[in-house]
């Protein structure tokens, strides 16, 4: 469960401040998939940061119950200069994982070969979501945040993601931004629609996809 | 230290690695490799029998140890300024290459004028060098030299350092 209370977060950017949410309470149930939906530049990203902890709101509480994941998402959370093997070391050893069980789970998870002891550096965006998803599955958290990145790798590496995840959705909740909405019905329950700096929640992703299909109409 | 926030942001995306963390564990391991040149370098002069050791052991630990302090609370200083303001570093480092002349390491106070010494022992660098100093030679016993201003300048350099990193924290926490 994560549960904002009264959470402002506002952004500066070149030319004044974007506001993201304003005053938003809301709470994430356990044993709920939530899919985020919201336009381009709305703040999904920041939200899924926030919803971790990786960022901070400028007012307002955020409680979590349980283990969240950091952020599954493009950006990443490797240290360039380190290879795969280190930085799984890293936070395997950050999270109190087993660091043989978790090394060994995400390099044959992965599938980058010989790739895994070099400088994540020279991995291409595919490789990093890969080792991401890896490391992310190999530690038991109770919710995963998954920004963006279900559409990795080849049909088989993307079917072996699903299965993976199919799995843990039997323990653990999942909250996923996607612009896939195939994607999103598939894997959610619930839906929110993060925009104008407003969160509001809805028990059936249907319901969540139709009033943000309707708010998209009449935004042109 | 300076780096610790900028060069380390996709480790900041781990929501148990804070800013914080980051910096702190930069400043250990500047410290950390010091001690470790200290040690080679003291061990390579035993091995030729030649004397480096300190006359006053704990007196040149305590010294580091003061300094280090001064230079942690610094260090988080800069790390922050170096997140709001990208060039920080580039100021920083020229302005403080005047320090060189100014903290009494090639020109030793003992050598100064009254009149400069007065007001270069504003420099709580001088007070860190001479400190050191003092303890390696017995006889160098320098009566400008002030232990406490030292200490002074550190708690103070250490409790403004961790402010900043406290008051703009939610600053640190965002994507670069």
């Amino acid at each position: 469960m994560i549960a904002f209370d009264n959470v402002t977060k506002t952004y500066r950017t070149g030319q004044g401040r974007r506001i993201v949410l304003t005053g938003a309470s809301a709470e994430f149930p356990t044993g709920c998939n939530i899919g985020i939906l919201g336009a381009n530049g709305a703040g999904k990203s920041t939200l899924i940061r926030l919803l971790a902890g990786s960022e901070l709101p400028d007012s307002g509480k955020i409680r979590r119950e349980g283990r969240v994941s950091f952020p599954l998402g493009y950006g990443g959370t490797f240290h360039g200069a380190l290879s795969g093997r280190e930085n799984i070391a890293f936070i395997a050893r950050v999270y109190g994982g087993d660091l043989r069980d978790t090394i060994d789970y995400v390099a044959d998870f992965a599938e980058i070969g010989e790739y895994f002891d070099m400088p994540v550096n020279t991995y291409s965006a595919g490789m990093r979501a890969r080792l991401a998803f890896g490391v992310c599955l190999a530690i038991d958290f109770d919710i995963y945040l998954i920004d963006e990145v279900t559409e990795i790798g080849d049909e088989r590496f993307r079917r072996k993601c699903a299965r993976a995840f199919r799995e843990r959705v039997a323990n653990s909740d999942i909250i996923l931004v996607t612009h896939n909405s195939r994607t999103l019905r598939q894997y959610c329950d619930g839906g929110a629609i993060l925009a104008n700096g407003e969160l509001r929640l809805y028990p059936d992703i249907g319901d969540a996809l139709d009033a943000y299909r309707h708010m998209l109409a009449e935004a042109h | 230290m300076t780096h610790a926030v900028t060069s380390n942001g996709s480790l900041l995306q781990l929501p148990l690695v804070t800013p914080f963390d980051a910096i702190l564990s930069r400043g250990l391991l500047e410290f950390a490799t010091d001690i470790v040149v200290a040690v080679i370098l003291l061990a390579s002069f035993a091995a030729f029998d030649l004397p480096a050791m300190p006359n006053n052991v704990w007196g040149a630990a305590t010294a580091l140890i003061v300094v280090a302090v001064l230079g942690c609370g610094v260090g988080f200083g800069n790390a922050v300024l170096q997140t709001l303001f990208r060039s920080w570093d580039k100021l920083w480092n020229n302005g403080t290459r005047l320090l060189y002349f100014f903290s009494g390491i090639f020109y030793v106070p003992g050598m100064m004028p009254d009149w400069a010494r007065d007001i270069l022992a504003w420099n709580p660098l001088l007070h860190a060098i001479d400190w050191f100093r003092a303890a390696f030679f017995g006889a160098y016993q320098p009566h400008w030299l002030d232990r406490r201003y030292l200490a002074i300048c550190a708690i103070l350099s250490l409790a403004v350092g961790l402010s900043l990193e406290r008051g703009l924290r939610r600053r640190l926490s965002e994507p670069l």
